[in-house]
């Protein structure tokens, strides 16, 4: 029994026994019946229908019960009521929960007060664990020839950080960095694997590291020069806020720098995986043509399959 | 093939000339170029500046390496006896008043009276009404430019909408049409947070954030220095600390995100000491300073009145002394006028309403050159670095050019255009010829800037400016071609 709260807690062997497992589910290949009956509760202090029906839909084919919780949050009140909440959700005979919450760290926080495993939906802007677990599935599998061992014939499953003649694939995320819980965990899960990662964006909307940027990472602040480069390529929506507090002049300023279009596409490699985390905005962080494009579709597939598996792996 | 003889006077007429400027004493900062050259120029560009180069063969094959010409071709010579020549001027700080205000000034006036001094180049400031916050008065701005058709007008842009200091203009835009210039200009950023994100959003560019340091909570409604005159008169002061809180503060921000920082019109002897320690510390600074902050002090209120009302208003002696100490050191890079005309109506009322600025353009080289070239306070390659080479490195963008890396992470932009502020072989002929040894004097009757009420009249100038060619034509003579080669 143990909970996901970040991508720091986890080691190689857990991201291959996740990811291993997700692709079992995926193909039909493991059944798991001892979880059936047990309760999972989504405890969401933010709204969310993707993430929400995501692990609602996982909870069911692992034949669990789910209750949705939404409960409102006041600011002087929160620590108090999470710490509450924990005590309600014993009562409420949960054996799993699932947290969204607005602010970083705030699954913690809920795990060190109640004796169940807790997952992390997604807190504010601190991570999104299964989000980047899904994002790395969905990467192993357009690549499979630089991820040995996803179960395509071969007997030996490991996955390799390091190159074994195959250079793993370079990523490039490309947009508020800063705020986005889904870059923070992908860049971490990227890094462990020894994946290079560029950030793309305004200068006022990347993480400020201090003097010394994490290993492995790469800042720029030019789409179009980065995209020949990249294997995979992650969009990030722009939030109308990030204007009105002065990070860009406007959403319209930052999709003429940012945006990805068709255009961009002859700068690009044939082949390029372009990902969304979802949900879109048309027309800001990409056009249609560019969504048409993308694998936000097999995205949303793989992460049923993929929180079936954190579901099973938190509840052994 | 043979063209025939009414073809080829055809094209000798209608064709732009080539132009050999003979014996000219060239005065290039950027490349320590001091000496008699010739200088070719065709198809708007420099194709050689070297010795003795007036042969109808020489000319021909330096022609044909440098890509041919059409024949037959019609060459105008100087005879400049050994004058000097220097790469265009650039005025960095220039108000031009249009839009919006083409009572106090136009494109077409400014232009006319920065020709005859020798300038190629000039930044329009963007208070102009409506500010040039958004790409279209940008291009507005350089579209009279051209249809004045005598310099080049590159637009400025401002930081926040409106000169308000509260939003982000959209430098972005501004920026892929070729601004590289942002500054509110008139107002400074109040707000630390607006400032801090705009030097911060601007780092993606190559582009440089000015500031006009005035904290308005601190200049209030000072109309002259807050000093001995101010106490003697009574006339309402500014304290000094409106420019040197802004400007620490300024620094502290830059320390931090060493984005490429640039201080308009410094007046203070602190602000020189901050920049001098700024530079010292490898942060990427610049500044400036206006003719009148190098000349005058705030003794010349009780002579001269509303006509030296100026923002920053002009301060001591000790002031003045540090400012020229700065521009002999290199702190301050750049001269720039802050060339601000206004009708007579708007100066010639009670000191509080009047308008601050004062109108220099015509007459300032020749003022400045007499005032501190001539008497040796100043050699002549520092006056002239600090009106073509580092102006132009400032025009570009980024006074420091970014390493390779770092320019690969840039977003790429449109080129401002401007002058280069040096001569190189292949590129634009934006040059000036002047008389270094004229002596004349200001004489606002000779102005051709509309506002032409100066504190300057009368003042003792040395230098008249015989030539200016902008792209390689002549926009500006006193002196004829002495003879006419047919190649």
């Amino acid at each position: 029994m143990r909970s996901l709260l970040s991508i720091d807690e986890l080691k190689k062997a857990d991201v291959t026994r996740i990811l291993r497992r997700a692709l079992d589910f995926k193909e039909g290949t493991a059944h798991p019946s001892e979880l059936a009956g047990k309760r999972l509760i989504n405890l969401f202090y933010e709204p969310s229908t993707r993430t929400r029906v995501s692990f609602e839909s996982a909870a069911r084919n692992l034949g669990l019960n789910v209750t949705n919780l939404a409960s409102s949050v006041g600011s002087q009140a929160k620590g108090e009521s999470l710490v509450d909440t924990g005590q309600t959700l014993r009562a409420l005979g949960a054996d799993i929960v699932v947290i969204r919450h607005p602010d970083a760290l705030s699954a913690s926080l809920l795990a060190r007060h109640i004796n169940l495993p807790v997952i992390n939906g997604g807190d504010g802007t601190g991570e999104h664990p299964t989000q980047a677990l899904v994002d790395l599935m969905t990467i192993a599998e357009s690549f499979p020839e630089k991820f040995l061992g996803f179960g395509f014939g071969t007997a030996d499953r490991e996955i390799h950080g390091e190159s074994e003649g195959e250079e793993l694939p370079r990523v490039i995320i490309v947009g508020d960095i800063r705020h986005s819980r889904v870059a923070r965990s992908d860049f971490k899960l990227f890094a462990m694997l020894g994946m290079k990662v560029t950030f793309v964006g305004p200068p006022t909307l990347m993480p400020d590291f201090g003097p010394n940027i994490p290993p492995g990472l790469r800042i720029s602040y030019n789409l179009r020069a980065e995209l020949p480069k990249a294997d995979v390529l992650i969009l990030l929506r722009i939030q109308a806020e990030r204007a009105a507090l002065n990070y860009i002049p406007s959403v319209s300023e930052y999709s003429r720098l940012f945006g990805m279009r068709e255009e961009l596409l002859s700068l690009a490699r044939e082949g390029i995986l372009i990902m969304h985390p979802g949900p879109t905005n048309r027309g800001v962080e990409l056009d249609d043509s560019i969504m048409q494009r993308s694998v936000i579709n097999r995205q949303a597939l793989n992460g049923v399959f993929l929180r079936m598996a954190v579901i099973t792996e938190c509840l052994q | 093939m043979r063209i025939s003889k009414r073809v080829k006077e055809r094209i000798l007429e209608e064709g732009k000339p080539a132009i050999l400027l003979k014996n000219a004493h060239v005065v290039d900062p950027a490349s320590g170029i001091n000496q008699i050259l010739d200088i070719f120029v065709h198809g708007g560009k420099i194709v050689a500046f070297e010795k003795e180069i007036s042969s109808a063969s020489k000319l021909t094959r330096l022609l044909n390496r440098s890509g041919g010409y059409i024949r037959p071709l019609r060459v105008e010579v100087y005879e400049i006896h050994c004058q000097t020549l220097v790469p265009g001027l650039i005025d960095l700080h220039v108000h031009l008043r249009e839009p919006g205000n083409p009572d106090k000034e136009t494109i077409q006036t400014v232009s006319k009276a920065a020709i005859r001094s020798g300038f190629t180049s000039l930044l329009a400031m963007p208070n102009t009404v409506p500010p040039c916050d958004n790409p279209t008065v940008a291009r507005y701005v350089r579209w009279k430019g051209e249809e004045a058709g005598l310099l080049r007008v590159i637009p400025a842009g401002c930081i926040t909408v409106g000169r308000e200091g509260k939003t982000l203009a959209p430098m972005g835009e501004m920026y892929l049409d070729g601004v590289r210039i942002f500054t509110d200009d008139g107002r400074g950023v109040s707000s630390s947070d607006v400032m801090y994100k705009a030097l911060k959003y601007a780092k993606m560019f190559r582009a440089t954030v000015a500031q006009h340091l005035e904290d308005e909570s601190l200049s209030l409604s000072g109309s002259i220095n807050e000093g001995r005159v101010s106490a003697h008169t009574g006339l309402p002061g500014q304290s000094r600390l409106a420019e040197t809180a802004m400007l620490a503060r300024d620094l502290a921000i830059v320390s931090e995100l060493r984005s490429p920082y640039h201080a308009l019109h410094l007046s203070c002897a602190e602000s020189v000491k901050m920049i001098r320690e700024a530079k010292r510390d490898g942060l990427p600074v610049t500044a400036e300073v206006t003719p009148h902050h190098l000349l005058l002090t705030e003794e010349e209120v009780l002579k001269k009145g509303t006509l030296v009302k100026v923002c920053p208003p002009i301060r001591t002696s000790e002031d003045r002394e540090a400012l020229v100490e700065g521009l002999l050191d290199g702190t301050i890079d750049i001269i720039a006028s802050d060339h601000a005309p206004h009708t007579l109506d708007e100066k010639e009322v009670e000191f509080s309403s009047a308008l601050s600025g004062i109108s220099l353009l015509d007459y300032y080289v020749p003022l400045l050159l007499a005032e501190l070239v001539a008497t040796g306070l100043l050699p002549l390659t520092r006056f002239v670095q600090s009106l073509t080479i580092n102006p132009a490195r400032l025009l570009s963008g980024r006074f420091r050019e970014p390493s390779p890396e770092e320019a690969e992470r840039l977003v790429e932009g449109l080129d401002p255009g401007g002058s280069t502020g040096h001569l190189s072989v292949g590129e634009a002929a934006d040059l000036a010829v002047l008389n270094t040894e004229a002596s004349g004097a200001v004489r606002s009757d000779q102005m051709q800037s509309k506002a032409k009420q100066t504190p300057f009249e009368g003042w003792k100038t040395k230098g008249s400016f015989l030539l200016t060619l902008v792209g390689g034509e002549v926009k500006h003579n006193l002196i004829q071609p002495s003879e006419t080669m047919i190649l």
